[in-house]
């Protein structure tokens, strides 16, 4: 039978009731909190008992406070001297419990306790909070901007999606955490005029509901690099993920560290924060030279002479479909990129020449793919792929750049529109088939037979 | 600073700082106020730590010395006239009742 339990906690920071209740359930059901680790509350083993906790905030404690800090020891002292023995401390917050059935509270002023808890959370929690919740604004309002721009690049992308996606959800979290504090604030301070405490009430379910939202799109994210990202990203993505987590912890073990050889908290959040720069610089110089070297070697060659996405392994149309001539392949450098998400998938295809080859007339194609996956999706792709480039002054077009309808069925597809430029039309088509819209370059005016080579392959 | 912020004592606040009439340590200082007020009043570990340390940031008390784990403090001029103001403002609450129900008697 264990006689540690480790569990992950999501209380709000400021939620010093609904972890009293939890800790005295915990209890009751035999299990006492031993400590506060940065990711988990390890539980020792106890006999079932009813106990009192008490959650409590000391303003002059650190986080980076040694082992054996005065303020911790002394603030300790105080307690157990009125029956309160210590359990575990975070930073700023204390947990206590007795056995005691009619204990003096930790905490007997309420106007205090706001103060102390105030003047414990804006020292580290607070000014975290606002610059993550910042730092979602502008991810977010990237995403947006990009989404707005290009939302088809966005939208078959799984890292945006999940990155977008993980920044919403986070600036959620963030934005319910900051208000729930102010108003709980504003709600005690009014309570402590009349000398009343006033209870908390954390976000324990948005907590767990954003970070299982967040969870599973990472998992997503994770299973669709897998499936659909080349060899190439899915190694970067990869080392990336070990990178961080190493930066982790390697930050956190320098702070435990000089916590356990009773390092000053100053010096120690100086050399924390000096040591997380240092380490995040070499961390990626490592990275970078390690992914230039082994592209040097080849390591990324495994598919094509570029790199290429494993979904896609063969260009669905080539230069030697079209020419009806298959010797051509070996003068040809074929680059294929993209991926697939949820709701789209978008392939970019580009052939051209081998650089030196003696026949400079090669004629060159570059086509891109969009997949619509949901059905919903078609009109807005085609819409935003046939979108009007025209440049007009004063309402009169001074540079025409539109595409045009034309014969839909010489190319097999629902639709075709032809992009007339300038005062010409050039070989440039965007063909609807049924679930892939395709905007194809020639460089060269397409036969009748081309046409439908085309349509034969996409319908 | 410590007059604004201080303006009207509470009960814990007025008990501390008097048991700092005399130099003594947080512990006493825990134990001296249910005894001084026969257990009417009684402070928490939490609350006297945050008092002695916005006290000892207004001036209202001096740390004298440290003795391993336990400070000791008392009380300086400022806080003798706050308290003094404090006890005026309790006379004069006394005096205002006295002399409103002095005809019941």
């Amino acid at each position: 039978m264990k006689d540690t339990k480790r569990r992950i906690e999501l209380y709000s920071f400021f939620d010093h009731s609904g972890i009293e209740k939890h800790l005295e359930k915990m209890a009751k059901k035999g299990w006492i909190l031993q400590k506060i680790t940065n990711l988990f509350w390890v539980y020792r083993r106890a006999n079932p008992q009813n106990l009192k906790f008490s959650v409590s905030y000391c303003p002059s404690a650190s986080e980076f406070d040694p082992s054996d800090s005065e303020t911790k020891n002394e603030y300790n002292e105080f307690c157990r001297h009125t029956g309160w023995n210590y359990a575990a401390s975070g930073a700023q917050m204390f947990i206590f419990y007795t056995e005691l059935e009619n204990p003096t509270p930790i905490q007997t002023e309420p106007s205090l306790e706001v103060e102390a808890i105030h003047r414990s959370v804006k020292k580290t929690i607070i000014p975290i909070y606002f610059i993550l919740m910042l730092l979602a604004v502008l991810q977010g309002a990237m995403f947006v901007t990009n989404l707005i721009s290009d939302p088809i690049d966005i939208l078959s992308n799984s890292t945006s999606l999940f990155t977008g996606f993980g920044w919403t959800m986070l600036f959620i979290l963030f934005a319910a955490e900051l208000s729930g504090y102010y108003l709980w604030r504003h709600k005690a301070k009014k309570a402590a005029q009349q000398g009343e405490f006033q209870e908390s009430h954390g976000h324990k379910t948005l907590y767990c509901v954003t970070l299982l939202a967040v969870f599973i799109g990472f998992i997503y994210w994770i299973i669709s690099l897998i499936i659909n990202s080349s060899y190439f990203e899915l190694t970067i993505a990869v080392i990336m993920l070990f990178a961080v987590a190493a930066l982790i912890f390697l930050v956190n073990g320098v702070k435990q560290f000089l916590k356990n050889k009773n390092t000053p908290a100053k010096v120690n959040m100086t050399l924390t924060v000096v040591s997380s720069f240092v380490l995040s610089f070499l961390l990626i110089g490592v990275v970078t030279f390690g992914i230039i070297t082994a592209a040097k070697n080849g390591i990324f060659d495994r598919e094509s002479q570029f790199y290429q996405s494993l979904y896609l392994d063969s260009p669905p149309l080539t230069v030697e479909d079209l020419l009806g001539n298959e010797e051509l392949s070996d003068r040809y450098i074929t680059q294929i990129s993209g991926g697939k998400a949820v709701l789209l998938g978008k392939y970019e295809i580009r052939q051209y020449a081998r650089s030196g080859d003696s026949d400079a007339k090669l004629p060159g194609l570059e086509y891109t793919v969009t997949v619509v996956k949901a059905r919903f999706m078609y009109n807005f792709c085609k819409n935003h792929l046939i979108k009007n480039k025209d440049k007009t002054e004063g309402g009169k077009v001074i540079f025409a750049d539109h595409y045009e309808k034309t014969d839909a069925a010489e190319w097999g597809a629902n639709e075709a529109y032809r992009r007339y430029r300038s005062a010409n039309y050039v070989n440039q088509y965007i063909l609807c088939y049924y679930n892939y819209i395709v905007e194809i370059n020639f460089d060269w005016e397409p036969t009748a037979s081309q046409k439908s080579i085309v349509g034969d392959i996409f319908s | 600073m410590a007059r604004i912020k201080f303006s009207t004592l509470t009960e814990q606040m007025f008990y501390t700082l008097l048991c700092l009439k005399e130099e003594c340590c947080g512990m006493d200082i825990l134990d001296k106020i249910p005894e001084m007020t026969d257990n009417r009043v009684n402070i928490g570990s939490g609350t006297l730590y945050t008092l002695l340390e916005q006290f000892c940031e207004c001036d209202m008390i001096r740390e004298t010395k440290t003795e391993g784990r336990r400070r000791s403090y008392i009380l300086t001029k400022t806080g003798r006239e706050i308290l003094e103001k404090e006890y005026m403002r309790i006379c004069a609450q006394a005096e205002d009742y006295r002399r409103f129900f002095s005809g019941d008697k």
